[in-house]
């Protein structure tokens, strides 16, 4: 009879030498994968001691593509998986054995749970063996946000495990190409969000290509999915997907608009889409021929604000130094950093680009990745886009560091102090509900606002932006994200600093300065300070 | 920080000295060059909304 389970050891050598034993169908190629390279690196990072090998696993996702395609192959494909299971502690298979059948000590369930990382699903197939994965992310440090992680229970023969994470796989390039592969990602998060079904791999493929056949067939999927089968997709699941143009070659502002937008969304937990083009520097022709998309789940912040103009806008997204993106060729949570590189390709130079972890062809480098798009997949009721609440905030801003210009020049200030003193002020934009922000204010404390703001009406999805100086919040301006664009968005502002808030209301009854804003998408900003006392 | 820089304020001066100010040339031209500003950024925000997948092939002359 087959063991149910064997302990081994956290390893270079397991990854390399006995992971492709484990199943009898895999190639011995696979071991020089970078996708296994990357996993062995990942979960040394996090400090993996030992690893649980449980057989006969029956994966869904993998089950539907089995029964989809694989059945009917000549060749007996396998119809159970293996799934891995890692920890941060040492214990042996005895001890292992010792929790199932006797609930011994020195292993209990609680010591598990401490030092639980996740796991693998390895698929019976010969190459493509990566399936649903979930991994613990990167420590948070105060500098990584995952804010799209959901908690999942884990049951390893009746220990019950949890695990915060956004599932991974890799595209097996039959029943899924790497947009499938970053749409069931996505969708393992907005299905929780947003109540809709969460299609396998195989479903996805499917179903987006139903109403507009790719040019080549389906199944087995090499071509992948355009990014009007990605929309589809997320249509069959009743999203409302949004496309934003983050091409270098369109848009200069390219870096700001993916970071403003990923921070924006990200932290109402939605994760995004993101497709680029791979450029391999040591082989120039390969330009325009790979179009990759990868589903980003989180974000680094640097802990330097940004200086701008006097009258400029900082945004805390603005401050985001890298994004973890879920890239099914590479693994979970892999980083792409803001580095400023840029590239050539033939005459046209200085092009904006990203870091990868793709390798170059002559494996001494990384490939570099061009933007290109990123889809939104929005709930239908989430109309006002960010863009409409960056214009109304961008232009309220201008009269808060107009008026505050004012006060410290009357106080004689240099202009260079008065810079310095303005240059801290930072805006901090993003979706959100209005559970969350409730539960926000909830947990301030006794504030003066507190009782009107938590029993106040509110729409379900609110955009929120706060005002910052340094460390203290100064204001925070709520907007309805469910009407239409060219409503009254503005629906309150919470006075965190009634001083600063009182000198705003001073200069709403001047009528030469507030005329000027009076006429500008930040008109119901304003009509609420002259109205509200 | 900024909060101690408008602590206890006389609100009544302030008002008379925003409205010299906005009077003033050169505090309408800065609130406008502002704005201005500020909605060209914007526009460029908007703009990516709209794509041209042909053009973004052309742009790049291999």
């Amino acid at each position: 009879m087959n063991p149910s389970f064997e302990v081994t050891k956290f390893s270079g050598e397991f990854f390399s030498k006995e992971l492709p034993k484990i199943n009898s169908i895999s190639k011995p190629l696979v071991i020089y994968r970078n996708i296994l390279r990357y996993l062995y690196g990942y979960l040394e990072h996090l400090k993996c001691e030992t690893i649980v090998i449980e057989y006969d696993y029956i994966d869904r996702d993998y089950l539907e593509g089995y029964a989809g395609y694989y059945a009917r192959c000549f060749s007996g494909y396998e119809r159970k998986c293996i799934r891995l299971h890692f920890f941060k502690i040492k214990f042996s298979s005895e001890e292992f054995q010792s929790l199932i059948s006797h609930g011994n000590f020195p292993l209990t369930r609680g010591i598990l749970q401490y030092a639980y990382l996740g796991f693998i699903v390895l698929r019976p197939l010969p190459y493509t063996i990566i399936g649903r994965t979930c991994l613990s992310p990167y420590p948070l440090e105060e500098r990584r946000y995952f804010p799209v992680k959901r908690s999942r229970k884990v049951s390893l023969f009746g220990i019950e495990l949890k695990i915060d994470t956004l599932p991974f796989q890799e595209q097996d390039r039959v029943v899924a190409a790497c947009a499938t592969s970053a749409l069931w990602t996505v969708f393992q998060k907005t299905g929780e969000l947003f109540n809709h079904h969460m299609p396998s791999p195989m479903e996805i493929t499917k179903t987006a290509t139903l109403h507009s056949p790719i040019e080549t067939r389906t199944f087995p999927n090499r071509e992948g999915l355009s990014h009007f089968h990605m929309v589809q997709a997320m249509q069959n699941v009743y999203l409302e997907p949004i496309r934003i143009n983050i091409n270098p070659l369109e848009n200069k502002n390219c870096e700001r608009l993916l970071k403003a937008n990923s921070y924006a969304y990200l932290q109402a937990h939605i994760p995004l889409i993101m497709t680029f083009y791979l450029y391999d520097p040591s082989d120039d022709k390969s330009f325009l021929k790979e179009l990759h998309g990868v589903a980003i789940t989180g974000f680094c912040i640097d802990k330097d604000i940004s200086h701008s103009e006097p009258f400029g806008f900082n945004l805390k997204a603005y401050r985001m130094s890298k994004i973890y993106v879920h890239d099914d060729q590479v693994g979970p949570f892999v980083r792409m950093e803001y580095d400023k590189k840029t590239i050539s390709i033939g005459k046209t130079k200085n092009i904006y680009s990203l870091s990868t972890q793709w390798q170059t062809k002559d494996e001494k480098d990384f490939c570099r990745g061009m933007p290109n798009i990123l889809l939104v997949p929005l709930y239908h009721k989430i109309r006002i886009p960010f863009e409409a609440i960056f214009e109304k905030v961008q232009i309220f801003n201008i009269l808060i560091k107009s008026l505050y210009n004012i006060i410290l020049s009357s106080k004689k200030m240099k202009a260079k102090d008065i810079k310095n003193v303005l240059n801290k002020l930072e805006w901090d934009i993003y979706l959100t509900t209005v559970n969350e922000f409730k539960e926000n204010i909830f947990s301030l404390g006794y504030t003066n606002f507190r009782g009107e703001i938590l029993l106040s009406k509110m729409p379900k999805f609110i955009w929120r932006a706060t005002l910052i100086d340094g460390k203290s919040t100064i204001m925070d301006l709520i907007f309805d994200a469910t009407d239409i664009e060219q409503g009254d968005l503005h629906l309150t502002t919470i006075e965190y600093d009634k001083e600063l808030a009182n000198t705003i209301r001073a200069a709403t009854k001047v009528s030469s300065f507030i005329d000027q804003f009076y006429n500008s998408p930040a008109s119901d900003i304003v009509e609420w300070f002259k109205n509200n006392k | 920080m900024l909060s101690a820089h408008v602590k206890d304020i006389d609100l009544e001066k302030l008002e008379k000295e925003i409205g010299q100010w906005a009077k003033s040339s050169s505090g309408r031209d800065t609130i406008q060059n502002a704005i201005r500003e500020a909605t060209e950024v914007v526009e460029k925000f908007r703009e990516a909304r709209f794509i041209d997948q042909k053009k973004l092939h052309e742009q790049v002359t291999l």
